[in-house]
């Protein structure tokens, strides 16, 4: 079949010495920056995208998809070790992670983490190269009508998954749409909203504004909060699980693969919408329920594998779709087109080598996360230990360097100053800076198909619901919107957008 | 007495009309053009008068629910953060990479009350030197090391 010669050109390019360096080094660097509480994927992403930028598009692809795993993975060593999630799709794994290391369990928990994130992985990373293609090859049907109804369904959905009220999560994505405004106007050439600065002619940029809302108000806020976590004292006995952890395990952990995989392709899907929700399915079917809380292996192996599953699926609307589904893939959205590739249908054809090494890359990223996390989980809790005031100096010099060494320019460090400004007021004031990234990437493709649409119909607006799949799209939307304003749903939200 | 506490939701909402006045006012000499010949201030102005419709709800939600009082802020943390950044900034492309970076960490040690003397002049020069090497020696990145002369 074609998808297995495909995937052996995948492996072929995954497995040169080169690309399964920068994927090591990738999962390795995650994973360093992921453990230090408080600095989720999105951040240690936009941290480290600078470093990627002089690779060619296929390594830095494969590079960054690495420390994207590695930051999981490391938000997860976190929340078993200190209680303190890494990231929000991990708040789960506290749960019971932690508990198992408050027994001495604490190895056996994060073998069992990593197992199942690795099981996870390979089995998403089978149903990426199984699926992509036919969606793809269906995303090639779409005209501009197609593409404009769709991007504003992921943006809608985007606002209903996101924590947060629902006026906020839309101020966001209208601020993050404008801001992807900025610059010169592609049809007319003129410029708009540059205030007069030659820097912005060609629009913001992506990796200030990304580290602006993320990293730097990420690093604030941990300064403000007096350092209280407590590193766990008792050493690490044994790694490997016992027989009992391993038999309760690996059910749940398949449940919670298959969860996430589906979860994960669904626009604004992603990691926390599948961890929260595996782990309520395994409490709920258990005949143990009484230990969850207390250290149920199940309450770890599941949310984890789903976690996982539902991170790699979700590259799937990016890569074929040309839609990035949540905070994360935005950034992965936002290195695509810094490399001169566009995210979309046509990435299969005219980069063979960079759609299928990535996805084979992917399964080699799960497997060194074994390899590196295992043996260095003692490196870790080193790292824990060390205090906050010696860490956060060092983040802020290498989010500077990386953003100075993007274009040798100041004008970008004064953005990643303006931009953290209004990084830090918005998480004040307490609205999702998660949509404001993804409209920021979606918004000057929404306004090229929307243009390009009514000006093939002379105006018409009926263009978007003339044609079958559109109008399905559309219909889609208004379902979003409906039940978005239905009270009773609108308050249950419980933040699903991958934000931090 | 009690003091007047600014509420959240009004503060954001006053915030999003703000973003939705200010996009109006840069696009006020840009022209708009027509549905089937959009031109480049089309759709940011739909999208500007959809943050002001946004930010009037967001309003009307807040006054008619209880206030919810302004989270903590720390000048002092952020002040000193945004002040290294731009210190690197203006230093950087001048005096060199040694220079800029050394300023920054020091401001950004500042951002934190409990900064100790000692360590913040060991960790200054260790991480100014472990950028240089790292950036400079091991990934090859053009920069200015030392300010130049004359």
């Amino acid at each position: 079949m074609d998808v297995f010669s495909n995937f052996l050109l995948g492996l072929s390019v995954a497995a040169t010495p080169e690309n399964l360096m920068f994927c090591f080094l990738g999962a390795l660097v995650g994973s360093l920056i992921g453990v230090l509480p408080g600095i989720g994927p999105v951040a240690t992403l936009s941290i480290l995208m600078p470093i990627t930028l002089s690779l060619s598009p296929t390594a830095a692809l494969i590079m960054l998809a690495g420390i994207y795993y590695g930051a999981a993975y490391g938000g997860s060593t976190a929340a078993i070790l200190v209680n303190m999630p890494g990231e929000s799709s991990s708040v789960v794994t506290c749960i019971d992670g932690h508990q198992m290391a408050r027994q001495g369990r604490a190895g056996s928990a994060l073998a069992i983490a990593a197992l199942g994130s690795l099981f996870a992985g390979t089995v998403a990373t089978l149903v990426m190269a199984f699926a992509a293609p036919s969606l793809a090859s269906a995303a090639l049907a779409f005209g501009a009508s197609e593409y404009a109804a769709l991007m504003v369904l992921g943006l809608i959905v985007a606002m209903a998954l996101t924590e947060g009220s629902i006026p906020k999560s839309i101020a966001m994505v209208l601020v993050g749409l404008m801001l992807g405004f900025v610059g010169s106007d592609v049809e007319t050439g003129s410029t708009r909203m540059t205030l007069g600065l030659v820097g912005l002619l060609d629009g913001v940029d992506f990796v200030p504004l990304a580290m602006g809302l993320f990293a730097i108000p990420e690093i604030i806020a941990a300064i403000e909060k007096p350092e209280t976590h407590s590193v766990l004292s008792e050493p690490i006995r044994r790694l490997w699980p016992t027989k009992e952890d391993f038999s309760r395990a690996w059910p749940a952990s398949l449940r919670g693969t298959a969860l996430g995989s589906v979860l994960g392709v669904l626009p604004g899907g992603g990691g926390i919408l599948a961890s929260f929700l595996s782990y309520s399915i395994e409490k709920r079917i258990s005949r143990r329920r009484e230990e969850f809380g207390h250290g149920a292996v199940e309450g770890v192996a599941a949310p984890e594998s789903a976690n996982n599953a539902a991170a790699q699926t979700s590259f799937i609307p990016l890569l074929t779709l040309g839609i990035p589904s949540n905070g994360v893939v935005a950034v992965l959205a936002g290195a695509m087109l810094i490399h001169g590739v566009n995210p979309g249908p046509l990435v299969m054809t005219s980069h063979p080598d960079l759609f299928w090494g990535l996805i084979a890359s992917m399964w080699f990223g799960n497997l060194m996360l074994v390899v590196i996390n295992l043996p260095l989980i003692r490196l870790w809790v080193a790292l824990l230990k060390l205090p906050y005031r010696l860490l956060y100096p060092s983040i802020i010099i290498f989010c500077c360097i990386g953003v100075y060494t993007l274009a040798n320019s100041t004008f970008d460090i004064m953005q990643l100053a303006v931009f953290s400004a209004v990084g830090y007021l918005l998480r004040k004031l307490k609205f999702p800076p998660a949509p404001l990234l993804l409209a920021f990437i979606l918004g000057p493709m929404l306004e090229e198909n929307v243009r390009r649409a009514l000006q093939l119909s002379s105006g018409d607006f009926l263009v978007f619901i003339n044609r079958p799949i559109s109008l399905t799209i559309v219909l889609l939307c208004v379902g979003c919107v409906v039940l978005l304003a239905l009270p009773s749903i609108g308050r249950r939200r419980s933040g699903a957008l991958a934000g931090d | 007495m009690d003091k007047a506490r600014l509420d959240t939701e009004v503060a954001s909402g006053a915030l999003i009309i703000g973003f939705g006045l200010l996009a109006f006012w840069l696009l006020r000499a840009t022209p708009s053009g027509s549905i089937e010949q959009m031109g480049p201030s089309f759709l940011p102005r739909a999208v500007a008068a959809a943050l002001l419709v946004t930010g009037l709800a967001q309003l009307a939600a807040a006054f008619s629910t209880a206030p919810v009082p302004l989270a903590r802020w720390s000048i002092r943390s952020f002040g000193f953060v945004a002040a290294s950044i731009v210190a690197f900034g203006l230093l950087v492309s001048r005096f060199g990479l040694v220079a800029a970076t050394i300023a920054a960490v020091v401001v950004a040690i500042a951002a934190n009350p409990e900064a100790r003397w000692k360590e913040a002049v060991f960790l200054t020069l260790a991480l100014t030197a472990f950028c240089v090497l790292l950036f400079v020696h091991l990934l090859g990145l053009q920069i200015r090391v030392w300010p130049t002369w004359g």
